[in-house]
């Protein structure tokens, strides 16, 4: 961790994981961040279900609240009077409770940011606070379609594909913790907080960023292509001698060089071959020579020896793969904690690093004590 | 949004200088913008943004107002429009020392540079870090290379698709039981950095205006976008689970699925994460209740059979509305039209429209995000090539017309980008 942030002090609550990922981006760069784990409330946002495994629950909390202090309460009366507690202590609250959870208990932002002008109020829901689908009964997989993703993954002629894993809800949480530090230095130059409102939907919208131009501007919808360009070659995944690689061949400069690597030099000027589309359209000629090249290469040669021609390519790599990194490891990115209740263990690190500022090794999360809770 | 801001902006006052192309750096940079900053975006003549297309259609018509690319192709293209709302273009051919030094003295009166070139690009020009503190003592300066500044393989050349494949989301996607399903043109691993970077840069300004430092954000596209599949890393690391692609399914939920509507192409997604909204599915879809589609895939064949049957009738959205009436979490699974044209992203102002002086007046993506105190603004169009070259060298450096006219007689900034693909 950097202790960039260590004068902001910042308190989360939430169901699921974007107000984690929040107050793990912001902890990471020394903020102060008190994480509140509180019972699931009985509707709106339900990520992951009534089947989680306590198992991976403990593994992802050895990750998310790293570092940070974990105060475990009820809705009860003393649950609410601790969450109080904690926020008069706090620059920013980042809450993702289901819309209207916390304004019902007299914890919404109007009650907050009158007792106290310069709070900064961030709430992360999957449609956001306001407009006709904020109430709108929402997991990971909602927010992925309505958003616009999954209608862009997929093969044509199959059902929409999901993307792994909880990623609107991550892209939120760090897209929220780039709006509470804004927000924060605009108390700090004038006083006022604010109430920022994100919403896991637009989040993704933003991510995708160019379909809906495109839309606007001509008319064409961007459907599921199976991965497979359609205005470019060679890219995708491609066969090779021990398994697939990932191959990019995008700008004019890469397909000069790859011309070369093959030893076909007078593709660089063939007029079938002329622009991308072209590429893509007369493939056939490209695989005659680029399919069998790359069958007798295993997926490290082709990787060490494509990036030595400044070729973008690229193995197809799993957990496993990039715990074993030696680039990774070269640049000190995985983190080994001592987590209070799994022991060592090893977790993701730093989305990026600074030079010049003070480093302190990121803590196991720390569980406040029963009397503070009491 | 008409309402007119109140307050400023967290970063109004705060100068920017942008050196980078394509998606994540100019995403980081706009988000920068979108916070009040002043984008400054040099472009070279000969090397201007990719994503302004080139100076004649690359990648098919479909990016282009009306699909028309007209006479300058290059302004009216629907990728750089997007990304680079609320900024400056200075055209300045950085290959020519007149041109570094032209660079070198905006560094003096900027407060960020960020930079997505291959790791050694910039110390090759002479703007490496040290190279900009000795111009600037304070300066924030923001690295986005592709593996990162230092280690075996800083020197590797990536693109989005391909750090999509290095960074492990490439293999947990896919169709349940198959293998790996990229992006394609989404390009997942861009717009993934763009968004952390334009965090990194505001954490990075944070430090500086608390402690009156600089620094220097190594930003690795690699590193940040592992997070994204935190919980797949974490299985193996701490448990020797290795994940494969799931489908739309989540196990975690009693059902959840993607499953066809009426008309070409319609489809809803719904999950019940307990037994309670799949007794109220089951019920709506004419299935028993009593059957568990978790018991074996037979059961969940049947469950799946009746949802399908249902859905398949109906229309989409009207089959959402239902859903969400009888408190099942559901959604359609939108296209680039019906996001353009939801109520729900309407009533929010979430699309804003702009006036753009070559592409003509358009919707854009907005930010997901809404500050009650510190609204949007209504921003300015993207910029023209090099359409605030003359302001910039005049107004900021203070070279006389005479003085401009010889550096575009010189090359080293111009009016028009030299012919380029993109």
């Amino acid at each position: 961790m950097y202790a960039a942030l260590s004068s902001l002090r910042v308190v989360e609550i939430g169901v699921g994981v974007a107000a984690a990922i929040c107050g793990r981006y912001l902890a990471d760069y020394g903020a102060r961040v008190t994480t509140v784990r509180a019972p699931l409330p009985p509707s709106g946002f339900q990520p992951r279900g009534a089947h989680d495994d306590p198992a991976a629950v403990r593994r992802r909390d050895a990750y998310l609240h790293a570092g940070k202090e974990v105060v475990d309460i009820e809705f009860d009366a003393a649950g609410w009077e601790t969450l109080r507690e904690l926020i008069q202590e706090a620059e920013v609250l980042v809450e993702a409770m289901p819309v209207g959870f916390l304004t019902e208990h007299g914890f919404g932002p109007d009650e907050l940011r009158a007792a106290d002008p310069s709070l900064v109020y961030v709430s992360i829901t999957p449609f956001g606070a306001r407009g006709p689908n904020s109430r709108w009964h929402a997991s990971e997989i909602v927010v992925d379609a309505a958003g616009g993703w999954m209608y862009g993954i997929g093969a044509p002629d199959r059902e929409p594909l999901k993307p792994p894993g909880e990623q609107a809800q991550v892209l939120a949480g760090i897209l929220a913790a780039t709006a509470a530090l804004g927000a924060w230095l605009g108390a700090r130059a004038d006083g006022a907080g604010d109430f920022v409102d994100v919403s896991m939907q637009e989040a993704v919208t933003f991510f995708l960023m160019n379909p809906t131009t495109v839309e606007e501007y001509s008319g064409a919808v961007w459907t599921r292509d199976g991965g497979v360009s359609g205005v470019n070659y060679p890219q995708g995944v491609l066969p090779c001698k021990d398994g697939v690689i990932g191959v990019n061949v995008m700008y004019y400069a890469e397909w000069d060089r790859l011309c070369d690597v093959l030893d076909r030099p007078e593709w660089r000027t063939d007029p079938r071959l002329e622009t991308p589309i072209h590429r893509l359209k007369n493939r056939h000629i490209i695989d005659e020579v680029l399919l069998p090249w790359l069958a007798e290469r295993t997926v490290d040669e082709l990787y060490r020896f494509a990036q030595e021609q400044k070729l973008p390519f690229a193995p197809v790599n799993g957990p496993k793969e990039l715990l074993c990194s030696a680039h990774l490891a070269a640049r000190g990115f995985w983190v080994k904690l001592d987590d209070p209740e799994l022991g060592p263990v090893t977790v993701p690190g730093l989305p990026f690093k600074l030079a010049g500022v003070e480093q302190v090794p990121r803590s196991p999360a720390r569980i406040a004590s029963k009397e503070r809770v009491e | 949004m008409t309402q007119q801001p109140v307050r400023r902006l967290p970063l109004e006052g705060v100068r920017v200088i942008e050196m980078s192309i394509a998606w994540a750096g100019p995403m980081a940079a706009r988000i920068l913008a979108e916070l009040g900053a002043e984008i400054i975006k040099i472009e070279g003549p000969t090397k201007m943004d990719r994503w302004r297309g080139g100076t004649t259609p690359q990648r098919g018509l479909d990016r282009y107002a009306d699909r028309n690319p007209g006479e300058r192709p290059w302004n009216r293209n629907a990728f750089y429009n997007t990304q680079n709302v609320n900024k400056k273009s200075l055209s300045l051919n950085l290959k020519t020392e007149r041109g570094r030094e032209i660079l070198r003295g905006l560094v003096a009166i900027s407060d960020i540079v960020l930079e997505n070139f291959s790791a050694g690009a910039m110390g090759r020009l002479g703007f490496e870090y040290d190279d900009l503190r000795a111009i600037k003592n304070d300066i924030v300066m923001v690295s986005m290379p592709g593996f990162g500044k230092t280690g075996p393989e800083a020197s590797y050349v990536a693109h989005g698709p391909t750090i999509e494949a290095v960074a492990g989301n490439l293999a947990l996607q896919g169709y349940e039981n198959e293998g790996p399903l990229p992006s394609g043109l989404l390009a997942w691993g861009d717009p993934v950095a763009g968004i952390t970077g334009g965090f990194a840069a505001v954490v990075a300004w944070t430090y500086h205006e608390l402690t009156g430092r600089g620094t220097h954000v190594d930003l690795s596209h690699i590193e940040s976008a592992i997070p994204m599949n935190f919980e797949a890393f974490l299985d193996f690391a701490i448990a020797g689970i290795e994940r494969k692609p799931r489908g739309n399914r989540d196990p975690r939920a009693v059902l959840q699925g993607c499953y066809p509507c009426r008309g070409k192409d319609r489809w809803l997604v719904l999950s019940c994460p307990d037994v309670e909204s799949w007794c109220r599915l089951a019920e709506l879809v004419g299935a028993s209740p009593d059957l568990d589609p978790r018991r074996d895939d037979a059961a969940l064949c049947v469950a799946e059979e009746r949802v399908r049957a249902w859905t398949a009738e109906r229309d989409r959205d009207k089959a959402v509305a239902v859903l969400q009436e009888h408190d099942v979490p559901a959604g359609p699974v939108a296209d680039a039209h019906d996001l353009n044209h939801d109520p729900h992203l309407a009533a929010r102002g979430f699309f804003r429209t702009i006036a753009h002086p070559e592409a003509g007046v358009h919707k854009y993506p907005g930010m997901p995000w809404q500050a009650a105190e510190r609204p949007w603004r209504q921003p300015a169009p993207a910029p023209l090539f090099g359409e605030h070259t003359d302001d910039i060298l005049s107004s900021l450096l203070h070279l006389s017309a005479a003085e401009i006219e010889e550096l575009y007689r010189a090359g080293v900034v111009a009016r028009e980008p030299a012919p380029q693909a993109d």
